[in-house]
């Protein structure tokens, strides 16, 4: 296996984004997260806000090809926001959902070698700043979850068990450069095709609900014929995300959250550029409702389940806010 | 030597055959009487509900059933008759302990509990060879002396107040006390089972019991007195869900389907009419879908409770057959009043939630519509679906109406003449329980008891009825009567007279003309008051009700509790909110409009 130097950046690039897909999930950042496929009425819509810091050191060989030489010992930090909207709606009689998201913000990269220096044994450093490549997003429930298309819906919506097919596409129009080693945006067009599975248990009513959400799901991308004048091809990415959420009071839960990310292996012009990723984060979250349209979500995701080479934290702050223009004529009459 | 052989002999065959006398076993029935709580008269399958009750069907179809039986509008009251077999303003009950008038605070009668002025048929029954078990609701005192054990029950297993959480002690509906006392065996018990639920736990203490004392041989009267289906509406969580949409169409239809299988079924007479529905209750249609599905959701728990009640005393009665006790013992099923349709003055006022069940369901309960059904939540169905349960009837619990007052009534057993006859002749009341009882048992009610005097019984034994000798145990010129919580009436064959209190009864409120008269004959629901076309039948019956306060030690109080209720919380028009309804500013724009133009006055 050949590693060229350029490669040196993809990698970085590759942990980093590893943490940035997560973005792509509808009024959720890291990862899908917790209750992300729960469903709401039809026509609600949801706006989403959040600052993510992330931290990304790697001391050892794990992701950079030993027999070059190299020993990265990279640091990489990321100050991110992820703006996101949703639409609930009714499909062929099925809750479904439209998503959109941009997102943007500043990475700072270093670590040890030059990508256009072979030779050099100096600290690199680069930073990216600017908007990433938005994404669109469509999920459809396959079972267990009809529209909810009026209040009688709502009132008797009591779900079990619900399968979604969740799809998204990106869209390659954020930064980008190609003299660069690290970039926001990725310079083609890649999405994810995911199988969310939610089951319920307990009342479904606040205080009650406990669910476990195992969604998973594979990333497919398009090749980016110029990143650093060459060609990048990746393997598919393989994504198992979970999630244990249980309601501690009325307004607030709590998620013990799970990702396992396997595969993406690259190559750069045909050949291999490092090892496949092997990604396991543990975290949890924990949600509280301010009132009936906005939410506010605190998230902590570490590596630490296989932490020898690599250590990746993510701190996650959310606010969102959701609704539906007749639930709040309800209130109208209700306050009246 | 052969002289004292022979005596030997005779002593020793008389000693034999006095051992054997000893241990005959007693050959008079058994007597279980199971009693739902707030059971509506049209919900059993026998009685055109379209509730799945196969059990108690079954035995109406082997038994009797009957259409005018009669019991108190509350559950006390009608408990402290049915073991006493006299009036509850005799017996203690006068009123319930929290709902005592002022006036008539202290006086005998007006105790609030079982007094000692009477004797229960379980003192009796115990006294004279029976084994004598309750097990579920008393409400009828909570003391030492007040308590089941102390009032004939050898062996019980008792809720003392008159609800509570059926999964737990969690609360108890008297708000003053946050935790449900329970008996067993005279004790206070400090913690329920884990898997306790109230239906099943009831019925597994009642096989306990008789399985515990059918060794002697002596016969029992059982009274298992269910908690099902009173609220809280709970149910095991297998059964919650059964009836989620049955009820989507809402109580018109519901009411009209029942209206007009009992007519098929012989419950009602042709040609009478249902009454109409109660004012401040809406048109189902009128409601949105929403609202219609989670009230019908509530209505669907009801019947679940119903239904898994006929499951447990399915059980019992398999318990029994195979005990081979099943064929002497006598069935008595009954409801102890009209379907609960509490809340009706609080919804009047736009204030759900009466004092108590308020304090119970804001401290105690959760009432999300995803929840309600489970432990620790609170439900009800309510007064529009309560005067479903009631159909064909006007009002339900707490009202002297036929909806408060008449309940089904089945009777099953040896020496029942019946296989599923519907006796609609026979006028009965909760007080003849006790006479019929002693009769079977070959005893009859002492003068005194224990030293003290006790209350003579004023019901009337069905023995002679049972064995089809009589269509009924009254004769056409005994009168039945009944007063509670202000409300009064007096029926005298197919006459009845009432007096209910505002808001139910008239405005004018003045003590003679608000009296109605009704044929019950021809119009059970009493929509067509008669008094007009028939004074003199309103006289004589306004004069058996003298007779009923006099005989029957009833104070009728210038403190009306639902007049009351109604006063305080009768809503203003229109809410007070700053500019609305905005006739103000309506004003003020068509008077500057006019004057804009150059307009008049």
């Amino acid at each position: 296996m050949v590693l060229t130097p350029r490669s040196l950046g993809i990698l970085v690039g590759i942990t980093v984004w590893c943490l940035l897909i997560s973005f792509d999930r509808t009024a959720q950042a890291l990862d899908d997260g917790a209750r992300a496929y729960w469903k709401t009425m039809a026509d609600t819509n949801v706006v989403s806000f959040q600052y993510l810091k992330f931290n990304v050191d790697s001391t050892g060989s794990q992701v950079f090809d030993p027999s070059v030489g190299i020993y990265p010992n990279s640091e990489t930090d990321l100050d991110l926001f992820v703006l996101t909207y949703g639409r609930q709606f009714s499909l062929l009689g099925q809750s479904a959902m439209i998503t959109g998201a941009i997102y943007g913000g500043d990475i700072n990269a270093e670590f040890d070698g030059d990508p256009f220096n072979p030779k050099s044994s100096t600290r690199f450093r680069q930073t990216a700043n600017g908007f990433g490549d938005p994404n669109v997003g469509l999920v459809v429930n396959l079972l267990g979850a009809p529209s909810i298309d009026n209040f009688y819906d709502m009132a008797n919506y009591e779900p079990s068990l619900t399968v979604d097919v969740a799809t998204l596409l990106t869209i390659p129009i954020g930064q980008y450069k190609n003299d660069k080693a690290i970039n926001i945006g990725q310079n083609r067009w890649y999405g994810r095709i995911a199988l969310p599975v939610v089951a319920y248990f307990g009342s479904y009513a606040p205080l009650y609900r406990t669910s476990l959400e195992v969604t998973p799901s594979v990333w497919l991308y398009d090749k980016n014929d110029n990143y650093l004048g060459e060609e990048l091809k990746n393997d598919p990415l393989y994504q198992l995300e979970a999630h244990l959420t249980h309601d501690l009071t009325r307004t607030f839960f709590a998620s013990l959250d799970f990702t396992w990310r396997k595969g993406f292996k690259s190559e750069i012009n045909g050949d291999d550029a490092g090892e496949k990723l092997d990604l396991k984060t543990l975290g949890f979250t924990v949600d509280y409702g301010i009132n009936d349209n906005a939410s506010l979500r605190f998230s902590y995701h570490s590596n630490f389940i296989d932490n020898d080479e690599m250590d990746a934290d993510m701190l996650r702050i959310q606010f969102t806010y959701g609704w539906n223009e007749l639930l709040e004529n309800v209130k109208v009459l209700e306050h009246h | 030597m052969g002289k004292l052989l022979v005596r030997f002999c005779m002593v020793f065959s008389m000693l034999i055959l006095l051992f054997g006398w000893a241990q005959a076993k007693d050959t008079r029935p058994n007597i279980l009487l199971i009693v739902a709580d707030d059971l509506g008269y049209s919900d059993l399958g026998s009685y055109g509900g379209e509730f799945k009750t196969p059990v108690i069907d079954q035995l109406a179809a082997d038994g009797v059933r009957y259409t005018d039986f009669y019991v108190s509008p509350a559950c006390a009251t009608t408990r402290a008759m049915l073991l006493t077999g006299t009036d509850h303003h005799v017996a203690g009950l006068g009123s319930f302990e929290n709902f005592i008038p002022p006036d008539a605070q202290g006086k005998p009668g007006y105790e609030g509990w079982m007094n000692h002025q009477v004797v229960t048929v379980a003192s009796l029954l115990r006294d004279g060879g029976y084994h004598t078990y309750l097990a579920g609701k008393w409400h009828l005192g909570y003391l030492p002396d007040q308590i089941p054990r102390a009032r004939g029950f050898e062996r019980d297993f008792a809720l003392l107040p008159g609800a509570a959480d059926h999964f737990s002690d969690g609360w108890s509906n008297e708000w003053q006390r946050a935790k449900a006392p329970y008996t067993e065996d005279g004790q206070f018990i400090e913690e329920l089972p884990r898997d306790f639920y109230s239906t099943k736990n009831y019925t597994d203490k009642m096989i306990q019991f008789i399985d515990e004392g059918r060794k002697d041989g002596q016969p029992f009267f059982g009274f298992l007195s269910y908690t099902a289906p009173h609220g809280p509406l709970q149910v095991p969580k297998d059964w919650l869900r059964r009836y989620k949409n049955t009820y989507d169409m809402g109580w018109d239809t519901v009411r009209h389907a029942r209206f007009r299988r009992m007519k098929e079924l012989g419950i009602v007479a042709e040609g009478v009419e249902q009454a109409q529905r109660l004012w401040f209750l809406p048109r189902s249609t009128q409601l949105m879908p929403a609202v219609l599905t989670l009230s019908g959701r509530k209505f669907g728990l009801y019947r679940s409770m119903t239904e898994y009640m006929d499951m447990e005393i399915g059980r019992l009665l398999a318990y029994l057959k195979k005990i081979g006790e099943y064929d002497n013992t006598l069935i008595v099923f009954i409801s102890d009043n009209g379907a609960e349709g509490n809340d009706e003055v609080q919804i009047l006022a736009g204030r759900p939630g009466t004092q108590g069940y308020l304090h119970a369901a804001r401290n105690f309960a959760e009432s999300h519509f995803n929840r309600i059904g489970h432990r620790g939540t609170f439900a009800e169905v309510g007064p529009a679906w309560a005067q479903t349960s009631s159909t064909p009837f006007r009002l339900f619990k707490a009202h002297v109406t036929e909806g408060g007052i008449r309940a089904p009534l089945i009777v099953s057993g040896p020496g029942v003449k019946g296989d599923g006859t519907i006796n609609t002749k026979a006028i009965l009341h909760v007080m003849d329980l006790a006479p019929t009882f002693l009769e079977l048992a070959g005893l009859t009610h002492p003068k005194t008891y224990k030293g003290r005097t006790v209350a003579p019984i004023q019901g009337k034994s069905w023995v002679s009825m049972l064995k089809g000798k009589e269509v009924s145990p009254r004769e056409p010129e005994d009168w039945l009567g009944w007063e509670l919580f202000g409300g009064r009436a007096i029926r005298k064959g197919d006459w009845k007279i009432s007096w209910l209190p505002q808001p139910f009864g008239q405005q004018h409120r003045q003590e003679a003309t608000d009296w109605k008269l009704y044929n019950l004959a021809k119009d059970p629901a009493e929509q067509h008051n008669l008094s007009d076309q028939d004074p003199k039948k309103r006289k004589e019956l306004m004069a058996h009700w003298e007779e009923y306060v006099e005989q029957s030690n009833v104070i009728v109080s210038q403190w009306n509790m639902l007049e009351i209720m109604s006063r305080k919380g009768l809503p203003d028009p229109y809410p007070s909110h700053d500019n609305f309804p905005p006739t103000y500013a309506a004003e003020e724009l068509i008077r500057k409009a006019f004057e804009k133009q150059g307009g008049g006055q």
